[in-house]
């Protein structure tokens, strides 16, 4: 599989088709659902945190440029340097940059969809630097060479056999399929790195404008140690990312972790606002905090699209979406799967590149009512669906059969005509009373007959006799 | 907004207002429904009613709260009133070509309620094909046809849940900023799915109808996620004689139509509408009821294919079964 959006249709088609693959997500993203379910029953005041979130994230993107100011302002006054990177490369080559300054080999990673965005690794190993993702489910997929299947389990796909055979092949270690002695392998040999990496590079949850503090969430302690035992802790942040106030952080933590793990709160939650200050025993000695942009504010531009930079990446949209559990994340061909990836993508991508994505949903809108910070997320696929039609990027045959639709709708006779032509048809072919055919239906479900008599017919003759009774 | 954090909060921010749920609760879920002939009562045209609906939604002002009981109890106290509702039916155009069976039933059902039921022969499509592929030029043109079909309407009625939120919820997104502000207010403010429709604005919640069967009930996505009805069908059944009503696992996970989704992605579709069916078959049911043709279209295609004994059947067609 590569990783491009233009093979949705067929990679999804593949992956429905693999009962292996159905089954894990199914398992998975059910287990996910019903541990959400029970921790958010337990919050009464759950839908009013949900709109709250939704408020400061309208706030904080109605008014980026005046919240990631203050952000700047702040990690510098505590002594971190803030980059401004346009796109993935300008992220990438300023932490090369520093990683060459500071003669940098081994540099461990915790999780970071946004690296995961920019390709980050790929980069810092063609520049002979020797990246290892501490988290894992990266861990494994690093491995493997594959890219997530899910926003923050991004080894959903792999049964603990996998992981086992890959574990026995990559590390050298007998096979074993127990979770505990897997996890254990992984950590000897990620403890080894972690004390040897000379950099390490996290991601950001959230960026609190007011004091300059990054906020990561996780649950493996990795993410920890790679942001303190390495003298140079680089993070990695979209834009989007910022929140006005510490204030405002229990609304989003309380929501973070019963969305996307179904915990009350995570394990670990790490504020780190400065490098390590006069006085203090540990800490990095250098603290940088790349601000990326890649497209985000193009988002910024539209706004029918803005709400996509609310997002707090918690995955809970993917777990509950029909579509998702049924083909796994790798169909979306992007590193953000699921509903909000098929938002994300095309908005990141360009329609064209990803134009398959919006149509990869039945609109249920279930994506819209678990997300946490109230995303609208259906009806912006909707929007998307729009301007994949207004860039000319569908068939000439579906164009051309939209406005013989319109035609045939704009006018109640020639509906009427139209109505009478197609029964005449179907009378013709000796298909009366027999189900149609229809491309894409008839395979796996039968599609009804055309009835003899349409509504507009019956209800003539109902009119008929309804007068007949009143005036006899 | 709170000390300490003034600096970072350019504006003064409220606190979470009370949702539009809430509202609901307060007055039995029927706060919202103001019937048009309340005008008469005091609020003179229905642009004002849907402005009211609208302001209510949003926040709960003593005043809008005191008027809108004021209009539960014209509602409730007379009778008669009730009668001389007038229902237009809005048959959508699926319904028109294979179900028009559903149509008659729903023209039955209002009859007995007590409507006077018209059918405005103009009508043709709402436009949501065009709308949910992203034809949005193709939607507004038919969204702007079926304004002016219905502009005299007192109600609009509809046996689709998925037609009625086309109207309903996404007519407000695609003529934002035309010029038919008033209208489209007025007239989406009057459209309704019929069991949303019974039970909610009629008061109307025992037809007389008998089905001694046992079933179970499909929420379709439209229905449940934009128009928020799930009460009222289940409502409505369990007012039916002999009626045994089981409820599926996961009735509110989508069948799997989803329009062109269903031949854009049949794969996907049909390992949707597999889990739907399996939830089905567990219930014992003889009869998969639900409020919308297209997801009985795709259910009971599958479950036809696969020759299963479960029938589909529309909650319409139940009601209006010994009518």
């Amino acid at each position: 599989m590569n990783l491009t959006p233009r093979l949705f249709k067929s990679y999804a088609s593949r992956n429905v088709n693999n009962p292996r693959l159905r089954k894990t997500f199914r398992f998975a993203t059910h287990h996910a659902l019903e541990k959400r379910l029970q921790l958010v029953q337990e919050v009464p005041e759950w839908e009013a945190l949900r709109d709250r979130a939704h408020q400061i994230k309208e706030e904080v993107i109605d008014h980026l440029d005046f919240y990631l100011e203050g952000l700047e302002t702040h990690v510098t006054a505590n002594g971190g340097k803030v980059f401004w990177a346009r796109d993935g490369k300008e992220a990438s080559d300023y932490i090369v940059k520093v990683a060459r300054r500071i003669r940098a080999k081994t540099v461990v990673k915790s999780k970071s969809m946004t690296t995961e965005e920019i390709g980050l690794s790929r980069t810092l190993e063609e520049n002979q630097l020797e990246p290892v993702e501490t988290d894992l489910g990266e861990f494994i997929i690093q491995l493997a060479h594959e890219w997530p299947s899910h926003i923050t389990a991004p080894a959903l796909h792999k049964s603990r056999g996998e992981v086992g055979e890959l574990f026995a092949e990559k590390l050298g270690i007998p096979y074993t399929d127990v979770p505990e002695e897997l996890c254990e392998a992984a950590r000897k040999l990620l403890r080894s790195k972690f004390l040897k990496a000379e950099l390490g590079i996290s991601g950001v949850n959230f960026a609190l404008a007011d004091t300059g503090t990054v906020v990561i969430v996780e649950n493996e302690g990795n993410a920890r140690l790679s942001t303190t035992m390495p003298r140079v802790h680089i993070a990695v942040m979209g834009l989007e990312k910022v929140i006005p106030s510490f204030n405002d952080l229990p609304v989003f933590l309380r929501l973070l972790a019963r969305s996307s793990t179904g915990q009350k709160q995570t394990s670990y939650v790490s504020l780190i606002s400065a490098s390590r200050q006069p006085g203090e025993l540990d800490g990095p000695e250098e603290f940088h905090l790349v601000i990326l942009d890649n497209g985000r504010t193009e988002i910024l531009k539209d706004p029918r699209m803005r709400e996509a930079l609310f997002c707090i990446r918690c995955g809970a949209c993917l777990n509950t979406c029909p579509i998702y559990q049924r083909v796994g994340g790798h169909a979306y061909g992007s590193v953000y799967s699921g509903p909000i990836g098929a938002v994300i993508t095309p908005l990141l991508q360009g329609v064209e590149v990803a134009k398959d994505l919006p149509y990869g949903s039945s609109l249920c809108g279930s994506c819209s009512g678990i997300c946490p910070v109230k995303i609208d997320i259906h009806h912006m696929l909707l929007w998307l669906r729009q301007q994949v039609v207004a860039g000319r990027h569908t068939p000439w045959q579906e164009r051309l059969a939209m406005k013989l639709f319109l035609a045939g709708m704009s006018d109640s006779a020639l509906y009427r005509l139209g109505s009478g032509a197609l029964r005449l048809a179907v009378r013709l072919g000796g298909a009366q009373g027999r189900p149609l055919k229809v491309p894409g239906w008839t395979q796996t479900r039968d599609f009804p007959p055309l009835a003899e008599r349409s509504f507009k017919t019956l209800w003539k003759e109902l009119e008929k006799t309804e007068a007949g009774r009143a005036h006899p | 907004m709170r000390a300490g954090s003034a600096q970072y909060h350019r504006t003064t921010g409220t606190d979470p207002g009370i949702p539009s749920e809430s509202l609901r609760s307060l007055t039995g879920g029927s706060v919202l429904r103001v019937p048009v002939s309340a005008h008469q009562q005091g609020l003179s045209s229905t642009w004002q009613v849907w402005e009211l609906r609208r302001h209510a939604g949003k926040q709960l002002s003593l005043a809008s709260f005191l008027m809108l009981l004021r209009y539960r109890q014209i509602s409730r106290s007379k009778g008669s009133w009730v009668a001389s509702m007038k229902a237009s039916l809005f048959i959508p155009c699926l319904t028109d070509q294979f179900f028009p069976h559903v149509g008659i039933s729903l023209w039955k059902i209002l009859r007995k309620a007590g409507a006077e039921v018209d059918y405005p022969m103009e009508q043709t499509c709402c436009g949501q094909p065009a709308f949910n592929s992203g034809y949005h030029m193709e939607a507004i043109e038919l969204a702007r046809r079926f304004l002016n079909v219905f502009r005299n309407s007192e109600y609009i009625v509809s046996p689709s849940g998925s037609c009625t939120s086309m109207v309903k919820m996404f007519y407000p997104e695609i003529l934002d900023g035309a010029d038919v502000h008033e209208l489209l207010h007025d007239v989406t403010a009057r459209t309704y799915e019929f069991s949303d429709f019974l039970v909610n604005v009629m008061g109307v919640k025992d037809l007389g109808a008998r089905f001694p069967y046992r079933v179970t009930y499909h929420d379709a996505c439209h229905l449940l996620r934009e128009l928020k009805v799930k009460e009222a069908p289940r409502d409505l059944m369990r007012h039916v004689q002999g009626l045994e009503l089981v409820e599926m696992e996961q009735s509110e996970s989508c069948c799997g139509f989803g329009g062109t989704f269903s031949v854009k992605f049949p794969d996907i579709s049909t390992a949707m509408v597999e889990d739907k069916a399996a939830a089905i078959a567990k219930t014992g049911a003889e009869y998969v009821v639900a409020n919308d043709s297209s997801c009985l279209m795709q259910i009971g295609g599958y479950l036809s294919r696969r020759g299963a004994a479960v029938k589909p059947l529309h909650l319409a067609d139940l009601l209006a079964q010994s009518l």
